[in-house]
């Protein structure tokens, strides 16, 4: 009996063990492994590694991903000589708080941070944002380092090429060959100006999110972010990332008042902390410059881009 | 209204499940082996109550203020069946009865079905014209609430049948009610069956049960992270963009739906079973190789066995079941499935899935044939059910009416658009792997048929599981579908 139970177990062990050293003996090509949850967020960790010192980072979700485009700030602007957007999508500000913390402060030491505000992105992870434990579940952690990771070599190389290993179609493109070139655009633009339309299970995401402006937790994550940046001695500037607000309003009719309620909240608190706050009220944008009511297409980018850095001249020239 | 919302088939709300006793987190992974030892250091007096301890912390973890209507639920129960024992009074008994049902039905009418019955009325009413304006509740629903009403009521209905006797020690009827591996999502234990094992105080598992539980772990953990969970991103990325996905893509996702609601709900029922296992207690079997069945009637005999018999046992018998006549069979077939649809969820779509079932399981009994069929003929009917099944599951995994349609319209047109590779790859590895490990029990005549293997080849599945895991577990932690039902 002991002794049919030690084969199986050793047979067990041995099957684990021929898979870490094929995983191993391939490692080469495979490539880097993924450290992020998205390869989005690992081209822009690559990138803000070889930056430098930079003078305005942009935090946020997939709305000022795609809304704002640095170069547009830096030919306006010119007391900002680099900008970086390590906005990304599905950011969420507990998630931004750990970016910025691990990522962006130590690689680039930003003077300015421009801040996004929407509501759903201040929301405790739903209906979308991904948080600290699916991060953690990519490897970010192993290279921060867990005392038994680092006893069995860094971390296995199993875990460590997770997400090349979940994909086989990735797999087989880097095994066959392929560098592991990320196709990705960090500054990210969407160029279609297809009309878009809402499905129903968006709506009601929205209609849950939208609707609800004092979740409880809601502001929690924002100030812990807020209070983060400006203790690593940046100047915060909060910006509502713009919406089609009509689209919005049409899904539920207690969307406008809580919209509105949302932004005398986000005025509240820029006033209480002496914060910087540029209002995207004061702009009419159309339809046709979102390609979808959260996210500008290529020319919104453009003209909220332009707008947004004359917004920030002006503040920035202020005493 | 904070009901059944079509969420839980769709992206995980991580953080807020993630800190609750799922089975696959560590959570789990601490309480399960700490129950263990607390259970089995313990003289045999204090087992029972020590477990009934364990369980309602481990209910607790989710929320509990919903330990109330546990309780309530128990001692309700509790208390009916011993009256309805001491009892000859043929009014009194039924009078009892109906307080069981009352109390059982209100809770899971009230938090399950309140805002449904209520939404459903406006939306008439407002279509013939009159602007109701109903309460409006946010009730928040209590987990595992269809399972454990469904069994408590059984108990009392067996009770008044003479099925089975009261139970006298409330701590073996509290048990019998909060069993930890079985209260959020079954398989729902009937009285004669569970009640027994849990009055044996003496109860040992032999070394066999202790190697069938893990084995049965390891296999419902491999189900759930490995296919189920690699399914799901298939699935929802397909619903999330429905208008820009091809016909084939759409088919491709309805077999990785296929594959997630079985990996993940029988992935769940075999760590349940090998969690008791563990603590001595055989609970019953809830899936045999269901994507197997050769009929959509033999389909209902393999999956989710537990509630099929409860449905058979507890409505289509006594609506009359096949014994009036050709037309009340059918009648009686559509009308149990709908109400199991319902069971499912406070949402039209499973009521539709349900009735849909229904209707299948009364043409199936009109044009069924005695013959057994066999070789190429019996292949054939397990494809055709299989698809009839897989395109089924589209009304039950839509969040409404309009995607449901849409789904269906582009894939039976075959529609241009999206498709990926990686997706078609992927299903097919996990369905040939689940086929596999199906076609072993179906042969082997056992849900473990890992145990009927010489060493080196236990070794060598567990191996492989265990190198699965690794590669696509993580700390994201994705819920079972079924917690919410």
């Amino acid at each position: 009996m002991r002794r049919r139970h030690l084969v199986a177990a050793i047979t067990a062990l041995a099957i684990v063990g021929l898979a870490e050293t094929t995983v191993r003996a391939i490692e080469p090509s495979l490539g880097q492994p993924q450290l992020w949850p998205t390869e989005v967020l690992d081209a822009k960790a690559n990138r803000l590694e070889q930056l430098g010192h930079t003078d305005l980072v942009v935090l946020g979700s997939s709305a000022l991903a795609v809304d704002v485009d640095p170069g547009v700030v830096l030919a306006t602007v010119p007391s900002v000589e680099t900008a970086y957007n390590a906005a990304f999508p599905l950011g969420h500000p507990d998630v931004l708080q750990l970016w910025f913390a691990d990522v962006v402060r130590p690689a680039v030491q930003p003077d300015i941070v421009l801040i996004e505000l929407l509501p759903q992105s201040n929301l405790p992870m739903r209906p979308h944002g991904f948080d600290v434990a699916l991060v953690d579940s990519v490897g970010y952690r192993s290279a921060t380092g867990r005392p038994w990771e680092e006893v069995l070599g860094g971390y296995v190389a199993l875990v460590r090429h997770r997400p090349t290993l979940q994909e086989p179609g990735e797999l087989f493109r880097r095994l066959n060959g392929a560098r592991a070139e990320r196709l990705v655009d960090d500054t990210g633009f969407r160029a279609s100006s297809e009309p878009y339309r809402f499905t129903e299970a968006y709506e009601e995401a929205l209609r849950r999110d939208l609707a609800d402006p004092d979740a409880p937790d809601r502001w929690d994550h924002l100030i812990d972010l807020i209070d983060a940046v400006e203790a690593a001695g940046a100047e915060v500037i909060l910006v509502v990332a713009p919406i089609y607000e009509r689209d919005f309003y049409a899904i539920d009719p207690s969307i406008e008042p809580a919209w509105s309620a949302f932004l005398t909240r986000v005025e509240a608190v820029a006033a209480e902390r002496d914060l910087t706050f540029i209002d995207t009220r004061t702009v009419r944008w159309e339809r046709s410059e979102f390609s979808d009511p959260a996210h500008m297409n290529a020319d919104g980018a453009a003209r909220f881009s332009e707008w947004l850095a004359g917004e920030l001249e002006t503040a920035l020239q202020a005493p | 209204m904070t009901g059944p919302s079509r969420q839980h088939l769709g992206a995980a709300d991580s953080r807020t499940l993630s800190s609750r006793m799922l089975f696959n987190t560590f959570a789990y992974a601490a309480f399960l082996p700490t129950t263990l030892a607390a259970v089995w250091l313990s003289p045999a007096k204090w087992r029972n109550i020590i477990l009934l301890g364990a369980s309602y912390v481990f209910y607790g973890a989710w929320d509990v203020r919903f330990l109330g209507l546990l309780l309530l639920s128990t001692i309700t129960d509790f208390v009916v069946a011993r009256r309805l024992e001491d009892s000859d009074d043929a009014k009194a008994r039924r009078g009892l009865l109906l307080v069981s049902l009352t109390v059982n039905l209100g809770i899971l009418g009230f938090f399950k079905y309140f805002g449904f019955f209520v939404e459903s009325a406006a939306t008439l009413l407002d279509s013939i014209g009159l602007a109701p304006n109903p309460p409006l509740l946010s009730i928040v629903l209590p987990v595992g609430i269809s399972f454990y009403t469904f069994q408590t009521m059984s108990y009392s209905i067996d009770v008044y049948r003479g099925i089975t006797t009261a139970e006298r020690d409330l701590v073996v009827f509290a048990l019998f009610v909060a069993f930890f591996p079985q209260l959020v999502a079954g398989p729902i234990e009937r009285a004669q069956r569970l009640l027994p094992q849990l009055r044996d105080r003496d109860r040992r598992p032999s070394g066999q049960l202790v190697e069938e539980g893990l084995y049965l772990i390891l296999m419902g953990l491999f189900k759930k992270v490995v296919i189920a969970d690699t399914m799901a991103p298939i699935v929802e990325a397909a619903y999330r963009d429905l208008p820009t996905q091809s016909g084939w893509a759409l088919l491709v996702a309805a077999y990785a739906f296929s594959l997630q609601i079985y990996g993940d709900f029988s992935g769940y029922t075999d760590i349940a079973r090998g969690s008791a296992a563990l603590l001595g207690i055989r609970l019953m079997v809830n899936f045999r190789q269901p994507y197997l069945a050769t009929s959509i009637t033999d389909f209902w005999r393999r999956w989710h066995i537990s509630l099929s018999a409860w449905l058979k046992d507890y409505l289509y018998i006594p609506l009359g079941g096949n014994r009036r006549g050709t037309t009340t069979t059918y009648r009686n077939l559509i009308i149990t499935m709908l109400l199991g649809g319902l069971w499912h969820g406070a949402a039209w779509t499973f009521v539709v899935w349900g009735g849909l079932h229904g209707t299948a399981l009364a043409v199936h009994r009109r044009t069924r044939s005695s013959r057994q069929s066999t070789g190429s003929r019996r292949v054939m009917a397990q494809l055709m059910t299989f698809h009839l099944v897989t395109f089924l599951w589209v009304f039950f995994r839509a969040p409404d009416f309009s995607a449901a349609w849409e789904y269906s319209t582009r894939l039976i047109t075959i529609a241009s658009g999206a498709f990926d590779a990686s997706a078609l790859m992927l299903v097919t590895v996990a369905g040939a792997v689940v086929y596999w490990l199906d076609r072993s029990q179906e042969r082997s005549g056992s849900q473990v048929p890992v145990v009927t293997l010489v060493a080196a080849q236990r070794g060598a599945v567990v191996g492989a599981a265990t190198t699965a895991l690794l590669v696509f577990g993580g700390d994201a932690v994705v819920p079972f579908i079924y917690f919410q039902f």
